[in-house]
């Protein structure tokens, strides 16, 4: 069977081609185009449907999950009511009040700093950063943030958040 | 099956096409199961910050208490809106849920025992090793008013220290949920 040249096997890797003699290979073909001939040949089709099958799986993946990942972040805050700032060691120092107010609208709010008037929260960053540069606090000093009840929440986590960008260390919500 | 035939064995082939498939949609579904974990964030419009300094808290095991508000938010949620059209909504909040479990007016006495009692429950559960408590995050609609937060932010205290004890409860922080800023 291996003396034959064109047998299934001649093209096939597997089979060595030293079982094929050299005197019984007409010259003028070449092994290639012998190997088209053979049954490995006739498999380098692509299979179109499969293929499409799998791709429309990895859309419909795609389409699925694209909604699921929605920008969110998270800040690090402590409760009130927390006992680590119910320690006396911490009542030596009084806290620096933030307060919050806001007006009927709900949308415009005003922060006070130990009664000092400040417009929005990026003003706050700034002069929060300006105390601690100038020595008038520490970064691990008590700051407590205290809303009115109307207050939205989105103005709380935004003093919130530029008391964090200040790097103070332990900022938390008045009980 | 090897059939012998007049020319030669036939090979055996593993059709690859086929298993690929399976394979793809045995990764699909465990992708999607893995996902659950953010069917515990209801849609609400969160707090778009200034300046964010938020980053996505780390860790699988997550206990995420949200208030939801009375008043749905009407256009698609997302950042970047006008603060005006975000805070002209009422302030008052409808529930307090954990992940999608429950939902517990806030202010009522009882339902506030509840929602103490669950949350204990639920960091029990989803604890991350003896002394690692889950992940906690506090997913609160940006237009709430600080009055209808504040109770719960106590009452999730309270269970934080009756569960994983005062010294505990004091080293884990609470996350705030916001938006991601563009950057």
């Amino acid at each position: 069977m291996a003396e034959r040249p064109d047998s299934p096997n001649a093209g096939n890797p597997e089979t060595p081609e030293i079982e094929i003699p050299e005197e019984q290979l007409p010259h003028h073909v070449s092994t290639r185009k012998k190997r088209k001939k053979g049954v490995g040949g006739e498999d380098m089709q692509l299979q179109m449907t499969s293929m499409i099958d799998v791709v429309f799986l990895l859309l419909i993946y795609f389409v699925i999950t694209a909604n699921f990942t929605i920008d969110e972040g998270a800040l690090l805050a402590t409760m009130p009511g927390n006992s680590a700032q119910d320690r006396p060691e911490d009542q030596l120092d009084p806290p620096t009040n933030i307060d919050l107010t806001s007006a009927d609208d709900g949308v415009t709010y005003a922060i006070l700093v130990n009664g000092q008037r400040i417009d929005n929260a990026t003003d706050l960053a700034t002069y929060m950063k300006g105390r601690v540069s100038g020595g008038q606090m520490a970064i691990d000093d008590v700051v407590q943030i205290k809303p009115q009840g109307v207050v939205r929440w989105q103005h709380v986590v935004n003093v919130f958040n530029a008391c964090v960008s200040a790097e103070l260390e332990n900022v938390g919500f008045a009980p | 099956m090897s059939q012998v035939t007049r020319r030669g064995p036939v090979e055996p082939k593993l059709n690859i096409t086929t298993l690929i498939d399976v394979v793809f949609l045995l990764i699909v579904f465990f992708m999607l199961v893995m996902n659950i974990v953010t069917d515990e964030n209801p849609p609400i419009q969160l707090p778009d910050l200034d300046n964010p300094l938020v980053y996505p808290p780390e860790g699988e095991r997550r206990v995420t208490i949200n208030i939801i508000p009375e008043a749905e938010f009407e256009d698609e949620l997302g950042p970047g809106k006008s603060e005006i059209e975000v805070l002209s909504r009422p302030g008052q909040a409808e529930f307090v849920q954990i992940g999608q479990h429950n939902k517990w007016k806030i202010g009522e006495e009882e339902a506030m025992v509840e929602f103490r009692e669950f949350t204990k429950k639920m960091i029990r559960a989803r604890m991350m090793g003896p002394e690692q408590p889950p992940i906690i995050q506090l997913r609160v609609d940006a237009a709430v008013y600080y009055a209808q937060v504040l109770p719960v932010m106590t009452n999730l205290q309270l269970a934080m220290a009756e569960e994983l004890g005062g010294d505990l409860a004091a080293a884990t922080p609470v996350h705030l949920v916001a938006y991601q800023g563009d950057d």
